[in-house]
Protein backbone atom coordinates (compact mmCIF):
# COMPACT_ATOMS: atom_id res chain seq x y z
CA UNK A 1 0.00 0.00 0.00
CA UNK A 2 1.00 3.41 -0.93
CA UNK A 3 2.70 5.81 2.13
CA UNK A 4 -0.28 8.11 3.37
CA UNK A 5 1.85 11.34 3.04
CA UNK A 6 2.09 10.54 -0.80
CA UNK A 7 -1.70 9.83 -1.60
CA UNK A 8 -2.27 13.05 0.25
CA UNK A 9 -0.25 14.91 -1.74
CA UNK A 10 -1.42 13.66 -4.74
CA UNK A 11 -4.94 15.15 -3.76
CA UNK A 12 -3.82 18.64 -2.54
CA UNK A 13 -4.71 20.05 -6.46
CA UNK A 14 -7.95 18.89 -6.24
CA UNK A 15 -8.54 20.03 -3.04
CA UNK A 16 -7.30 23.99 -3.67
CA UNK A 17 -9.27 23.86 -7.16
CA UNK A 18 -12.64 22.81 -5.09
CA UNK A 19 -11.75 25.05 -2.31
CA UNK A 20 -11.09 27.58 -5.09
CA UNK A 21 -14.40 26.92 -6.40
CA UNK A 22 -16.07 27.07 -2.65
CA UNK A 23 -14.71 30.03 -1.48
CA UNK A 24 -14.59 33.64 -3.37
CA UNK A 25 -11.26 34.30 -1.75
CA UNK A 26 -8.42 32.97 -3.29
CA UNK A 27 -6.65 33.79 0.17
CA UNK A 28 -9.72 32.05 2.23
CA UNK A 29 -9.27 28.77 0.08
CA UNK A 30 -5.72 28.02 0.80
CA UNK A 31 -6.47 28.59 4.14
CA UNK A 32 -9.04 25.93 4.11
CA UNK A 33 -6.67 23.63 2.11
CA UNK A 34 -4.66 23.80 4.60
CA UNK A 35 -6.69 23.60 7.86
CA UNK A 36 -8.08 20.16 5.56
CA UNK A 37 -4.21 19.19 5.17
CA UNK A 38 -3.58 19.51 8.92
CA UNK A 39 -6.67 17.66 10.38
CA UNK A 40 -6.01 14.67 7.97
CA UNK A 41 -2.41 14.64 9.01
CA UNK A 42 -3.79 15.03 12.81
CA UNK A 43 -6.38 12.43 11.91
CA UNK A 44 -4.20 10.20 9.86
CA UNK A 45 -4.87 7.12 12.09
CA UNK A 46 -8.59 7.28 11.70
CA UNK A 47 -8.08 6.95 7.85
CA UNK A 48 -9.33 3.64 6.50
CA UNK A 49 -7.31 3.29 3.58
CA UNK A 50 -10.01 1.12 1.36
CA UNK A 51 -12.02 3.79 1.71
CA UNK A 52 -9.96 6.08 -0.67
CA UNK A 53 -7.60 9.36 0.41
CA UNK A 54 -10.16 11.63 -1.95
CA UNK A 55 -13.69 10.90 -0.26
CA UNK A 56 -11.93 11.11 3.02
CA UNK A 57 -10.04 14.49 2.44
CA UNK A 58 -13.19 15.65 0.87
CA UNK A 59 -15.56 14.90 4.23
CA UNK A 60 -12.87 16.90 6.26
CA UNK A 61 -12.56 19.49 3.63
CA UNK A 62 -16.35 20.00 4.15
CA UNK A 63 -16.25 20.20 7.77
CA UNK A 64 -13.60 22.32 8.04
CA UNK A 65 -15.33 24.53 5.47
CA UNK A 66 -18.84 24.53 7.83
CA UNK A 67 -16.97 24.94 10.70
CA UNK A 68 -15.60 27.58 9.80
CA UNK A 69 -18.80 28.91 8.61
CA UNK A 70 -19.94 29.03 12.01
CA UNK A 71 -17.19 30.47 13.64
CA UNK A 72 -17.77 33.27 11.41
CA UNK A 73 -20.93 33.57 11.47
CA UNK A 74 -21.05 35.71 8.86
CA UNK A 75 -22.36 33.68 5.92
CA UNK A 76 -24.69 31.14 7.71
CA UNK A 77 -24.25 27.75 6.35
CA UNK A 78 -27.82 26.26 7.36
CA UNK A 79 -29.80 29.15 6.86
CA UNK A 80 -30.70 28.82 3.21
CA UNK A 81 -30.85 32.26 2.06
CA UNK A 82 -29.77 32.57 -1.47
CA UNK A 83 -28.14 36.28 -0.85
CA UNK A 84 -25.82 36.37 2.71
CA UNK A 85 -26.30 40.62 2.93
CA UNK A 86 -23.83 40.54 5.51
CA UNK A 87 -21.13 38.69 3.39
CA UNK A 88 -21.93 41.04 0.50
CA UNK A 89 -21.82 44.34 2.78
CA UNK A 90 -18.65 43.70 3.57
CA UNK A 91 -16.56 46.45 1.96
CA UNK A 92 -13.49 43.69 1.44
CA UNK A 93 -16.09 41.06 -0.35
CA UNK A 94 -17.58 43.68 -1.78
CA UNK A 95 -15.01 44.33 -3.70
CA UNK A 96 -14.00 40.93 -4.71
CA UNK A 97 -16.74 40.09 -6.21
CA UNK A 98 -16.64 43.25 -8.45
CA UNK A 99 -13.47 41.82 -9.53
CA UNK A 100 -15.56 38.43 -10.70
CA UNK A 101 -17.47 37.97 -13.88
CA UNK A 102 -21.35 37.94 -13.88
CA UNK A 103 -21.35 34.06 -13.85
CA UNK A 104 -19.08 34.14 -10.94
CA UNK A 105 -20.81 36.42 -9.28
CA UNK A 106 -24.03 34.61 -8.87
CA UNK A 107 -22.28 31.69 -8.04
CA UNK A 108 -20.89 33.27 -4.93
CA UNK A 109 -24.41 34.76 -4.20
CA UNK A 110 -25.53 31.58 -3.92
CA UNK A 111 -26.01 29.66 -0.25
CA UNK A 112 -23.01 27.91 0.59
CA UNK A 113 -24.68 24.49 1.31
CA UNK A 114 -26.33 24.65 -2.58
CA UNK A 115 -22.97 26.02 -4.11
CA UNK A 116 -21.15 23.46 -2.23
CA UNK A 117 -23.55 20.58 -3.91
CA UNK A 118 -23.37 22.16 -7.23
CA UNK A 119 -19.40 22.21 -7.19
CA UNK A 120 -19.30 18.32 -6.30
CA UNK A 121 -21.36 17.18 -8.63
CA UNK A 122 -20.73 19.76 -11.44
CA UNK A 123 -17.17 20.06 -10.60
CA UNK A 124 -16.01 17.48 -9.32
CA UNK A 125 -18.23 14.91 -10.55
CA UNK A 126 -19.44 13.29 -7.95
CA UNK A 127 -22.47 11.11 -7.71
CA UNK A 128 -25.40 12.33 -5.82
CA UNK A 129 -25.23 8.99 -3.13
CA UNK A 130 -20.98 10.19 -2.73
CA UNK A 131 -22.02 13.70 -1.90
CA UNK A 132 -24.81 12.78 0.27
CA UNK A 133 -22.42 11.05 2.30
CA UNK A 134 -20.01 13.27 1.90
CA UNK A 135 -21.52 15.83 3.57
CA UNK A 136 -24.08 13.59 5.50
CA UNK A 137 -27.72 14.74 4.18
CA UNK A 138 -29.76 12.64 2.22
CA UNK A 139 -30.03 11.86 -1.30
CA UNK A 140 -33.00 14.03 -1.56
CA UNK A 141 -31.98 16.93 0.00
CA UNK A 142 -28.83 16.70 -2.40
CA UNK A 143 -30.83 16.70 -4.79
CA UNK A 144 -33.24 19.62 -4.15
CA UNK A 145 -29.78 21.78 -3.33
CA UNK A 146 -28.76 20.95 -6.27
CA UNK A 147 -31.69 22.02 -8.68
CA UNK A 148 -32.13 24.93 -6.46
CA UNK A 149 -28.65 26.09 -7.50
CA UNK A 150 -28.60 25.20 -10.78
CA UNK A 151 -31.77 27.01 -11.60
CA UNK A 152 -30.62 30.06 -10.03
CA UNK A 153 -27.71 29.83 -12.02
CA UNK A 154 -29.78 29.14 -15.24
CA UNK A 155 -31.96 32.27 -14.84
CA UNK A 156 -28.68 33.92 -14.62
CA UNK A 157 -27.88 32.70 -17.88
CA UNK A 158 -30.73 33.50 -19.64
CA UNK A 159 -30.46 36.87 -18.74
CA UNK A 160 -27.17 36.60 -20.49
CA UNK A 161 -28.92 35.30 -23.82
CA UNK A 162 -31.45 37.62 -23.27
CA UNK A 163 -29.25 40.65 -23.23
CA UNK A 164 -26.96 39.63 -25.91
CA UNK A 165 -29.83 39.41 -28.32
CA UNK A 166 -31.02 42.56 -27.04
CA UNK A 167 -27.28 43.90 -28.44
CA UNK A 168 -27.53 42.04 -31.69
CA UNK A 169 -30.84 43.71 -32.60
CA UNK A 170 -29.96 47.41 -31.73
CA UNK B 1 -47.56 6.66 -17.40
CA UNK B 2 -48.02 8.01 -20.71
CA UNK B 3 -47.34 5.87 -23.56
CA UNK B 4 -45.87 8.15 -26.39
CA UNK B 5 -44.50 11.33 -24.24
CA UNK B 6 -42.89 10.88 -21.29
CA UNK B 7 -43.73 12.85 -18.20
CA UNK B 8 -40.31 14.33 -17.67
CA UNK B 9 -39.93 16.19 -14.13
CA UNK B 10 -37.04 18.59 -13.51
CA UNK B 11 -35.46 16.39 -10.92
CA UNK B 12 -35.23 13.79 -14.55
CA UNK B 13 -33.18 16.37 -16.08
CA UNK B 14 -30.79 16.88 -13.01
CA UNK B 15 -30.40 13.04 -13.01
CA UNK B 16 -30.27 13.17 -16.38
CA UNK B 17 -27.46 15.39 -16.39
CA UNK B 18 -25.55 13.86 -14.01
CA UNK B 19 -25.74 10.15 -15.07
CA UNK B 20 -27.77 8.88 -12.29
CA UNK B 21 -30.79 7.44 -14.64
CA UNK B 22 -30.26 3.75 -15.22
CA UNK B 23 -29.82 3.36 -19.38
CA UNK B 24 -33.56 2.76 -20.07
CA UNK B 25 -35.06 5.73 -18.18
CA UNK B 26 -31.80 7.97 -19.72
CA UNK B 27 -33.30 7.20 -23.10
CA UNK B 28 -36.86 7.97 -22.86
CA UNK B 29 -36.27 11.12 -20.91
CA UNK B 30 -33.26 11.87 -23.75
CA UNK B 31 -36.41 11.26 -26.38
CA UNK B 32 -38.20 13.54 -24.44
CA UNK B 33 -35.64 16.01 -24.10
CA UNK B 34 -34.91 16.04 -27.70
CA UNK B 35 -39.00 16.51 -28.43
CA UNK B 36 -39.64 19.82 -26.63
CA UNK B 37 -37.12 22.50 -27.41
CA UNK B 38 -38.06 24.28 -23.66
CA UNK B 39 -36.58 20.74 -22.07
CA UNK B 40 -33.79 20.94 -24.41
CA UNK B 41 -32.82 24.78 -23.87
CA UNK B 42 -32.97 23.82 -19.84
CA UNK B 43 -30.59 21.00 -20.36
CA UNK B 44 -28.49 22.69 -22.50
CA UNK B 45 -28.29 25.54 -19.49
CA UNK B 46 -27.84 23.46 -17.18
CA UNK B 47 -24.72 22.09 -19.20
CA UNK B 48 -23.71 25.49 -19.77
CA UNK B 49 -23.18 25.53 -15.90
CA UNK B 50 -21.43 22.73 -15.58
CA UNK B 51 -19.17 23.78 -18.76
CA UNK B 52 -18.50 27.07 -17.29
CA UNK B 53 -17.46 25.57 -13.84
CA UNK B 54 -14.88 23.83 -15.65
CA UNK B 55 -13.62 26.28 -17.42
CA UNK B 56 -13.04 28.69 -14.46
CA UNK B 57 -11.71 26.53 -11.58
CA UNK B 58 -9.91 23.80 -14.03
CA UNK B 59 -6.88 25.52 -13.28
CA UNK B 60 -6.95 25.96 -9.80
CA UNK B 61 -3.72 23.86 -8.96
CA UNK B 62 -1.59 25.90 -11.53
CA UNK B 63 -0.14 28.71 -9.04
CA UNK B 64 2.33 28.00 -6.88
CA UNK B 65 1.81 26.10 -3.45
CA UNK B 66 1.50 28.12 -0.44
CA UNK B 67 4.56 27.47 1.95
CA UNK B 68 1.91 27.28 4.79
CA UNK B 69 0.87 23.77 3.18
CA UNK B 70 4.03 22.40 4.29
CA UNK B 71 3.29 24.06 7.77
CA UNK B 72 0.61 22.12 7.59
CA UNK B 73 1.52 18.83 6.59
CA UNK B 74 4.87 18.92 8.59
CA UNK B 75 4.20 21.52 11.57
CA UNK B 76 1.98 19.37 13.57
CA UNK B 77 4.86 16.56 13.85
CA UNK B 78 2.70 13.70 13.16
CA UNK B 79 4.73 11.45 11.21
CA UNK B 80 5.07 13.83 8.12
CA UNK B 81 8.66 14.21 7.82
CA UNK B 82 10.31 17.59 6.19
CA UNK B 83 11.80 15.94 3.80
CA UNK B 84 8.37 14.57 2.54
CA UNK B 85 6.82 18.25 2.83
CA UNK B 86 9.91 19.14 0.92
CA UNK B 87 9.23 16.84 -1.94
CA UNK B 88 5.68 18.30 -2.32
CA UNK B 89 6.63 21.71 -2.96
CA UNK B 90 9.42 20.57 -5.56
CA UNK B 91 6.78 18.40 -6.95
CA UNK B 92 4.36 20.90 -7.29
CA UNK B 93 5.76 23.84 -7.29
CA UNK B 94 8.73 22.96 -9.18
CA UNK B 95 6.28 21.18 -11.76
CA UNK B 96 4.04 24.06 -12.10
CA UNK B 97 5.97 26.99 -11.94
CA UNK B 98 7.67 25.52 -15.31
CA UNK B 99 10.83 23.99 -13.40
CA UNK B 100 10.42 20.85 -15.14
CA UNK B 101 12.09 18.00 -13.59
CA UNK B 102 13.93 16.96 -16.55
CA UNK B 103 16.83 18.84 -15.03
CA UNK B 104 16.66 18.26 -11.29
CA UNK B 105 19.80 18.76 -10.66
CA UNK B 106 20.20 21.95 -12.14
CA UNK B 107 20.58 25.63 -9.68
CA UNK B 108 16.53 26.00 -10.47
CA UNK B 109 16.06 22.64 -7.60
CA UNK B 110 17.70 25.19 -5.01
CA UNK B 111 14.84 27.57 -5.99
CA UNK B 112 12.63 28.50 -3.16
CA UNK B 113 8.87 29.89 -3.53
CA UNK B 114 9.08 33.17 -4.57
CA UNK B 115 7.16 34.47 -0.23
CA UNK B 116 9.30 32.60 1.53
CA UNK B 117 12.50 33.55 0.33
CA UNK B 118 11.50 37.26 0.54
CA UNK B 119 9.46 36.98 3.86
CA UNK B 120 13.08 35.30 4.97
CA UNK B 121 15.58 38.25 3.45
CA UNK B 122 12.93 40.28 5.15
CA UNK B 123 13.03 38.78 8.49
CA UNK B 124 16.41 38.90 8.60
CA UNK B 125 17.01 42.67 7.39
CA UNK B 126 14.23 44.37 8.30
CA UNK B 127 15.44 44.58 12.17
CA UNK B 128 18.87 45.92 11.72
CA UNK B 129 19.32 48.99 13.20
CA UNK B 130 22.71 49.64 11.65
CA UNK B 131 22.71 47.94 8.46
CA UNK B 132 19.22 47.78 7.48
CA UNK B 133 20.51 47.97 3.64
CA UNK B 134 23.97 48.19 1.66
CA UNK B 135 23.62 51.13 -0.51
CA UNK B 136 21.46 53.60 1.32
CA UNK B 137 18.75 55.84 -0.14
CA UNK B 138 21.17 58.89 -0.33
CA UNK B 139 22.86 56.76 -3.58
CA UNK B 140 19.72 55.68 -4.75
CA UNK B 141 20.95 56.20 -8.38
CA UNK B 142 24.21 54.11 -7.66
CA UNK B 143 21.56 51.62 -6.08
CA UNK B 144 19.64 51.20 -8.97
CA UNK B 145 22.25 51.26 -11.43
CA UNK B 146 23.83 48.94 -9.40
CA UNK B 147 20.87 46.43 -8.97
CA UNK B 148 19.81 46.90 -12.88
CA UNK B 149 23.44 46.00 -13.68
CA UNK B 150 23.26 42.94 -11.23
CA UNK B 151 19.62 41.72 -12.38
CA UNK B 152 20.72 42.76 -16.43
CA UNK B 153 17.40 44.29 -15.94
CA UNK B 154 16.29 48.03 -15.13
CA UNK B 155 15.30 47.81 -11.82
CA UNK B 156 14.55 50.95 -9.63
CA UNK B 157 13.21 51.67 -6.44
CA UNK B 158 9.54 52.67 -6.63
CA UNK B 159 8.71 55.95 -4.81
CA UNK B 160 5.85 54.73 -2.04
CA UNK B 161 5.91 57.75 -0.23
CA UNK B 162 2.37 58.59 -1.01
CA UNK B 163 1.65 56.21 1.22
CA UNK B 164 4.03 56.95 3.71
CA UNK B 165 6.98 54.96 3.33
CA UNK B 166 10.36 56.89 2.49
CA UNK B 167 13.41 54.62 1.07
CA UNK B 168 15.82 53.49 2.92
CA UNK B 169 18.30 51.73 0.85
CA UNK B 170 18.83 47.89 -1.07
CA UNK B 171 20.85 45.50 -1.33
CA UNK B 172 21.93 42.76 -3.41
CA UNK B 173 20.84 38.81 -2.12
CA UNK B 174 22.03 35.90 -3.31
CA UNK B 175 18.85 33.47 -4.85
CA UNK B 176 19.51 29.78 -5.56
CA UNK B 177 22.78 31.13 -7.25
CA UNK B 178 21.21 33.96 -9.24
CA UNK B 179 21.21 38.00 -7.68
CA UNK B 180 18.13 39.27 -6.52
CA UNK B 181 17.26 42.65 -4.75
CA UNK B 182 15.58 43.98 -1.90
CA UNK B 183 14.59 47.55 -1.31
CA UNK B 184 13.28 48.16 2.00
CA UNK B 185 11.44 51.37 2.91
CA UNK B 186 9.87 52.72 6.52
CA UNK B 187 7.50 55.09 7.28
CA UNK B 188 7.19 57.71 10.45
CA UNK B 189 6.10 55.28 12.78
CA UNK B 190 9.07 52.85 11.65
CA UNK B 191 7.00 49.87 10.21
CA UNK B 192 9.25 48.63 7.59
CA UNK B 193 7.96 47.00 4.18
CA UNK B 194 10.79 45.00 1.55
CA UNK B 195 10.15 44.93 -2.28
CA UNK B 196 12.24 41.96 -3.22
CA UNK B 197 12.39 41.49 -7.00
CA UNK B 198 14.13 38.41 -8.69
CA UNK B 199 13.64 36.99 -12.17
CA UNK B 200 11.15 35.26 -12.69
CA UNK B 201 11.15 31.61 -14.35
CA UNK B 202 9.08 31.99 -17.37
CA UNK B 203 7.05 35.15 -19.35
CA UNK B 204 4.20 34.70 -17.45
CA UNK B 205 1.98 37.05 -15.96
CA UNK B 206 0.42 36.94 -13.06
CA UNK B 207 -2.13 38.58 -10.63
CA UNK B 208 -1.33 39.58 -6.83
CA UNK B 209 -1.46 36.53 -4.85
CA UNK B 210 -0.97 36.38 -1.19
CA UNK B 211 0.69 34.48 1.87
CA UNK B 212 1.67 34.23 5.20
CA UNK B 213 5.07 33.48 5.87
CA UNK B 214 5.96 32.96 9.80
CA UNK B 215 3.99 36.50 10.77
CA UNK B 216 4.96 38.24 7.43
CA UNK B 217 2.47 39.15 4.87
CA UNK B 218 3.64 38.74 1.60
CA UNK B 219 1.68 39.96 -2.10
CA UNK B 220 3.29 38.67 -4.69
CA UNK B 221 3.09 38.65 -8.26
CA UNK B 222 5.05 38.25 -11.60
CA UNK B 223 5.19 41.37 -14.23
CA UNK B 224 7.27 41.44 -17.79
CA UNK B 225 10.15 38.60 -16.27
CA UNK B 226 10.38 39.76 -12.95
CA UNK B 227 8.80 38.38 -9.90
CA UNK B 228 8.04 40.88 -7.18
CA UNK B 229 7.14 40.26 -3.44
CA UNK B 230 6.45 42.61 -1.21
CA UNK B 231 6.72 41.92 2.67
CA UNK B 232 5.60 43.32 5.79
CA UNK B 233 4.54 42.89 9.04
CA UNK B 234 0.67 43.60 7.90
CA UNK B 235 -2.24 42.10 6.50
CA UNK B 236 -3.54 41.69 3.16
CA UNK B 237 -5.21 44.61 2.88
CA UNK B 238 -2.50 46.99 3.41
CA UNK B 239 0.12 45.00 1.50
CA UNK B 240 -2.22 44.58 -1.45
CA UNK B 241 -2.89 48.62 -1.34
CA UNK B 242 0.87 49.29 -1.45
CA UNK B 243 1.46 46.89 -4.19
CA UNK B 244 -0.90 48.36 -6.51
CA UNK B 245 1.28 51.45 -5.66
CA UNK B 246 4.59 49.47 -6.31
CA UNK B 247 2.88 48.00 -9.97
CA UNK B 248 2.15 51.78 -10.86
CA UNK B 249 5.05 52.81 -10.19
CA UNK B 250 7.16 50.35 -11.59
CA UNK B 251 4.65 50.58 -14.88
CA UNK B 252 3.78 54.06 -15.12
Amino acid sequence: MRRFESLLIDEIPALRRYARALCRDPGQADDLVQECLARAVGRRKLWIGHRGMRPWLFSIMHNTFVDELRRQSASRYDSGAAVDPQSLASDQNAELLCTLSDFEQALYRLAAEQREVLLLVGLEQMSYRQVAKLIGVPVGTVMSRLARARERLAEHLEGETRSAKVKRIK
Amino acid sequence: MKNTIEQVTDSDLHRFIDGELNESRARRVASAIAADTALGEKVDRYREINRRLGELYSNGQTESLPSSFLIALAGRGVGVSWRVAAAVLWAIVGGLIGYSLQAPLDATAFVRPLPVEAASAHAVYVPEVRHPVEVGAAEQEHLNAWLSKRLERPISAPDLRTAGYALIGGRLLPDAFRPAAQFMFENDSGDRITLYIRHAPDDRETSFAYSENDGFGVVYWIDDGLAYALTAAAGRATLTAAAELVYREINP
